[in-house]
């Protein structure tokens, strides 16, 4: 089974992420996939008898007022990077959490690196799969040493000098 | 000026910690060049010609003595002695090895200086007024603006990966002399009608192959929603910049894209539903900010025997005159003036300083204007604080120390790129045109004669040295593997910016001072007198009689 990064440990993933449009790749339909967003609106019908429904991933730069309305019912988001300079995916993380109040699940994946790992956690992404190849137990040795910041996270945000003034 | 406290000294400290790791693991072979090169960049490294660049962030062109010191230091011991000032007031180092970066950045740490964002498509350099704190015509200090935007803007995990580089200049003074529109965004500090303090908002200015004037976006911003703002404008961008084109993933190409109209509504949108409280800077903040910035402790100085005393002087020594003249402005404060150091002497590439210049500026700086300078966009240095009664000896030693020509804002006040000598984007070198132009009009009388006239030179279309806001500007471009340089003429870069426009067919590298020759020819015999500058001749009689005159000589 795969393994991702999630809320500061390295764990299975028990989801199974459906990377293309192809419905007969999602077969049988559970709550536990992650189904690319136009999948999951054709799908949508067939999860009534579900508990909840499958997670849905979205492209870094998907437009969100689209979609606003299933938002809160997702169980997972998971949002993909285009490429590794791509990084609409960080203001798409931020937007979720701080404007949509998204509360489960966030995850990136895609084309990323180990040294996005703090950047995506501070935009509010809780679970992170890197590709093959990255190391996981880098990423998370990252994430365990992250350093001072000045702007905090999407979370708890903050002015730099906040905490800092009134005592030179 | 600003001064590290705990926190800042740690976030730079991890930064080089981080970094030396990142060299370690390439070096390695753990990291393939892709995925390196947004990480070395966002540190300062580029791969040139002969060699990776190493350029330093001086945030604002604000530099200490010891500063200098270091950065004279480390010229010796990791490049070749020398260094170059940059259009946008950072330095870079051109001769330095990738395993030796750590070090240096651990050096500049020391000092309170880094590296960070100078490169790559994140928040750059904050640039500003040179003259901030001491210009005439100053309604705020801009600096502490600029150093919280420095902090807002450094490691922003939602910004690090943007369409491309981004670019934010503050100015707090009438006279705009930082070229704000000319930035992806630029701030000007102004009071409203109830006498508050806040920000005049200009979006989608920038040069490279696509040259736009910055658009106002907001009449007046409170100073408290800077970065709310802020963040709203890069948040939009970094969702709907293009992405599929580098030359067309700039801030001003979206914002025409949508139409100012549509640009600014998703603008204020995006930051209506995400103003919090939390973005909000506290006035005890800023207040905190700016207490680093204070006027220094000014002498009280009697101006009239100061005046007679420099107008004895003059008369004794011609070039200390002309010097004055050019070199040496005026200061808010009575007594006190402030003072280009010129780095642009004859057989110099402009701005390249050197080690030795590095101590003797940092030697000037703490004996006359309290242990600070300035790095311009114009690729010279400023000490913003001299007491009047010291312009005689100042100069005298600035001379000693080959900064003191006497040719600031003249033409041969070159501002230039690396070019095809250094740098692997060039299509044509600069650094011989600036040297032939410098060659064939070193006659300051002349130079003179021709008063206030910009010209700068781009080696390739990333325009690095803005000649589409000089009065001519010149740019390198490859014709079969030839170098070329195509003419723009009309450029402006303060009040009423404005762009250059191309004179004719483009140049072989020999006819390029000539043609310049031809274009001052040209001015001085259509100027109605002596006191209308270029630009304005120019501007009056448009660019066909100047066009008529070079190709005329060309063919």
């Amino acid at each position: 089974m795969p393994r991702l990064i999630k809320d500061g440990g390295i764990i299975d993933d028990s989801w199974r992420l459906i990377s293309s449009d192809d419905i007969d790749a999602c077969q049988p339909l559970s709550s536990k996939l992650i189904l690319p967003l136009s999948l999951w609106l054709r799908l949508q019908p067939q999860f009534d008898g579900f508990e909840t429904t499958p997670g849905v991933w979205i492209e870094g730069n998907q437009e969100l007022d689209v979609i606003d309305e299933l938002i809160p019912h997702m169980p997972l988001i998971a949002v993909r990077f285009s490429a590794i300079a791509d990084g609409s995916g960080y203001s798409t993380g931020s937007l979720l959490r701080e404007v949509y109040g998204f509360g489960d699940e966030l995850r990136a994946f895609g084309s990323l690196m180990i040294d996005q790992a703090t950047y995506l956690r501070r935009c509010g992404y809780n679970a992170i799969a890197l590709d093959s190849g990255q190391q996981l137990e880098d990423a998370l040795q990252l994430l365990i040493n992250a350093g001072l910041t000045y702007q905090g996270s999407v979370f708890s945000p903050r002015t730099p000098f906040k905490f800092r003034y009134g005592r030179k | 000026m600003y001064q590290y406290d705990n926190y800042d000294q740690q976030v730079v400290g991890e930064r080089v910690a981080q970094f030396a790791q990142q060299v370690q693991r390439y070096t390695a072979g753990a990291l393939s060049e892709d995925e390196f090169l947004p990480l070395r960049l966002q540190n300062g490294v580029y791969i040139q010609r002969q060699s990776p660049m190493l350029r330093v962030a001086v945030p604002y062109g604000m530099l200490s003595s010891c500063q200098l010191r270091k950065l004279a230091q480390i010229s010796r011991r990791y490049d070749r002695g020398y260094a170059h000032v940059t259009t946008r007031q950072n330095l870079q180092f051109n001769w330095v090895s990738l395993q030796q970066v750590p070090e240096i950045l651990r050096e500049l740490a020391s000092v309170e200086m880094h590296s960070i964002q100078t490169s790559g498509n994140c928040i750059r350099n904050t640039t500003c007024d040179p003259l901030a704190g001491v210009a005439r015509d100053e309604l705020a200090d801009p600096r502490p603006f600029c150093e919280i935007i420095r902090q807002w803007s450094t490691l922003h995990p939602e910004f690090a990966f943007l369409p491309r580089k981004f670019k934010v200049a503050v100015i707090g003074a009438v006279e705009d002399r930082a070229a704000i529109q000319l930035h992806d965004i630029g701030l000007q500090l102004i009071n409203n009608n109830a006498g508050e303090i806040g920000f005049k908002v200009w979006v989608g200015g920038g040069l490279g192959r696509t040259p736009v004037l910055a658009k106002q976006l907001r009449e007046f911003l409170p100073q408290a929603q800077l970065l709310a703002y802020l963040k709203a404008i890069l948040r939009v961008y970094n969702r709907y910049g293009r992405r599929d084109n580098k030359y067309k993933a700039r801030i001003k190409i979206l914002v025409n894209a949508l139409g100012l109209v549509n640009f600014s509504a998703q603008v204020e949108a995006e930051f209506e539903r995400t103003l919090a409280p939390e973005y909000l800077l506290d006035p005890a903040e800023v207040e905190h900010v700016r207490g680093f910035f204070l006027p220094p402790n000014y002498a009280v100085v009697d101006d009239a025997v100061v005046e007679a005393e420099l107008l004895s002087q003059q008369r004794q020594q011609p070039q200390f005159s002309r010097w004055l003249t050019r070199n040496v402005q005026p200061h808010r404060v009575t007594g006190y003036a402030i003072v280009s150091l010129s780095l642009k002497a004859a057989g110099q590439a402009p701005g390249d300083i050197t080690a030795a210049q590095f101590e003797q500026v940092a030697a000037l700086a703490e004996r006359y204007s309290f242990g600070e300078v300035r790095t311009t966009q114009q690729q010279n240095l400023v000490l913003a604080d001299v007491k009047k009664s010291d312009l005689w000896t100042l100069w005298q030693d600035a001379s000693t120390a080959d900064l003191a020509s006497p040719n600031i804002g003249t033409l041969t006040d070159i501002v230039c790129c690396p070019g095809g000598d250094f740098c692997a984007l060039a299509n044509a070198r600069s650094l011989p045109i600036s040297d032939a132009i410098q060659q064939r009009f070193d006659d300051l009388d002349y130079l003179y004669d021709l008063g206030d006239l910009s010209l700068r030179i781009s080696g390739c279309v990333n325009a690095c040295a803005h000649h589409h806001i000089a009065n001519i500007g010149i740019l390198g471009v490859d014709k079969n593997g030839q170098e070329f340089y195509q003419i723009t003429l009309g450029g402006k870069s303060s009040d009423g910016a404005r762009l250059g426009k191309v004179l004719g067919p483009s140049l072989p590298i020999d006819a390029v001072a000539g043609a310049v020759e031809q274009l001052l020819q040209t001015y001085l015999q259509a100027r109605l007198d002596p006191q209308e500058l270029f630009i304005d001749t120019l501007l009056r009689i448009g660019n066909q009689p100047f066009k008529e005159q070079v190709y005329a000589k060309a063919n």
